[in-house]
């Protein structure tokens, strides 16, 4: 579990050394305060998941995120998206489909420099859920001296809880128009209730086998803004 | 243009970061458990007995006549039992030119046990009874029930 952490603060450093915004001491005294004059409403799509969902047909997931500018560089974030994934070997054979929702905040650890600015560095947390349903899944049990013995396990529907530590950027390319990435380190919370068949790929947090998982998105955004 | 070749640059890294999440492993565990049987001559206190090496033991398979483990000058054997029944009998010969083969049967309950979603199911076993003839066999001890493929455990002890 430490090296997820690990990996996280290294990336975020990198994120944050950036040159988004060439910032001095000097600046940084004399900068402006910008009030929370503004509200912004940001969707986003992870484009990366079809790129994956493209490569790797055992897996196919799509998630969306929508996160919404509260005050003091926190942002409120809601996320969602379904997916599945199937498992073909020669012991076993099934599938699950799932959707998933998560609720959190992102912080901001960049000070904006000016009312327009929404470039973002940021670490955030999330609460995820997971509706699974995983369909029968059918066994080999492979013997060469008794001979091979097959069978099948009912399937099963099952609810997965996980809580995520993420960090990432995003910057404004045009107006309203914001292309980051989030690096994400997810901890199962019921992971005992998985030990036993879990889903081959749970759309929203990973394999469904493992109680912690390090994942990427990288967002295409589109923001709408309002003065309050 | 900067923020956009780091914007895809981390696109890129990310994608093979996710690569590295397949669903599929391979199965890197043993999928068949083995029961091990000791052979040993009654000691003089206590109930453990002391090592007896056969001179030439084989055990066979009555069901198919296949050898599940043989050698000379040796004390510790390896049976499977069979996922597609309840009772398994062996013949156990010390020696070739002794006369006298014994029959020890076992009976089992058979559990279907997950392993891992690269590895799938195996079945463990646990021991219910024992029976045995008495050519050469003094008797047959369970010392541990459960099979479940955990290393260095002793099944079972024959004594001569």
């Amino acid at each position: 579990m430490p090296r997820y952490f690990t990996s996280i603060l290294i990336l975020l450093l990198l994120g944050i050394a950036f040159p988004l915004h060439a910032q001095d001491d000097d600046e940084e005294e004399n900068k402006p305060v910008i009030t929370d004059s503004v509200k912004q409403l940001r969707f986003s799509f992870d484009i990366s998941k079809p790129i994956l969902n493209a490569l790797f047909k055992e897996r196919q997931a799509y998630e969306i995120e929508i996160d919404y500018y509260h005050k003091k560089d926190i942002y409120f974030v809601a996320e969602g998206g379904w997916g599945s994934g199937k498992l073909d070997s020669t012991y076993l054979n099934y599938r699950s489909t799932n959707v998933f929702g998560k609720v959190g905040f992102n912080k901001s650890l960049l000070a904006r420099l000016f009312p327009n600015d929404w470039d973002m560095a940021f670490i955030g947390l999330r609460y995820g859920l997971g509706i699974i349903q995983r369909s029968d899944a059918t066994y080999v049990i492979k013997n060469d001296l008794w001979g091979n013995t097959m069978g099948s396990i009912p399937g099963k529907s099952m609810t997965a809880h996980w809580m995520e530590v993420n960090g990432g950027v995003r910057v404004e390319l045009a107006k309203g128009l914001f292309a980051g990435w989030n690096i994400r380190g997810k901890f199962l919370l019921n992971g005992k209730q998985f030990k036993e068949l879990p889903p081959p790929y749970i759309a929203g947090y990973g394999k469904g086998g493992k109680n912690s998982i390090f994942d990427f998105n990288f967002y295409l955004c589109y923001a709408i803004r309002w003065k309050k | 243009m900067t923020k956009l070749k780091y914007i895809l640059l981390f696109l890129f890294l990310g994608i093979v970061i996710a690569a590295c999440n397949r669903v599929a492993d391979p199965c890197l565990q043993p999928r068949n458990v083995y029961m091990l049987l000791g052979t040993y001559r009654p000691a003089d206190t206590g109930s453990n007995g002391v090592d007896s090496f056969l001179p030439k033991g084989i055990l066979r398979y009555v069901d198919n006549g296949i050898i599940a483990d043989s050698g000379a000058k040796k004390n510790k054997f390896f049976i499977q039992l069979s996922p597609q029944a309840t009772v398994i009998k062996l013949l156990v010969s010390t020696d070739s030119t002794i006369a006298g083969t014994d029959t020890i049967t076992f009976e089992y309950d058979k559990k279907l046990t997950f392993i891992s979603t690269a590895c799938g199911y195996i079945y463990h076993y646990t021991i219910k009874n024992v029976a045995w003839t008495n050519y050469n066999i003094d008797s047959v001890v369970v010392k541990n029930a459960e099979i479940n493929g955990a290393a260095n455990i002793e099944h079972a002890k024959i004594f001569y």
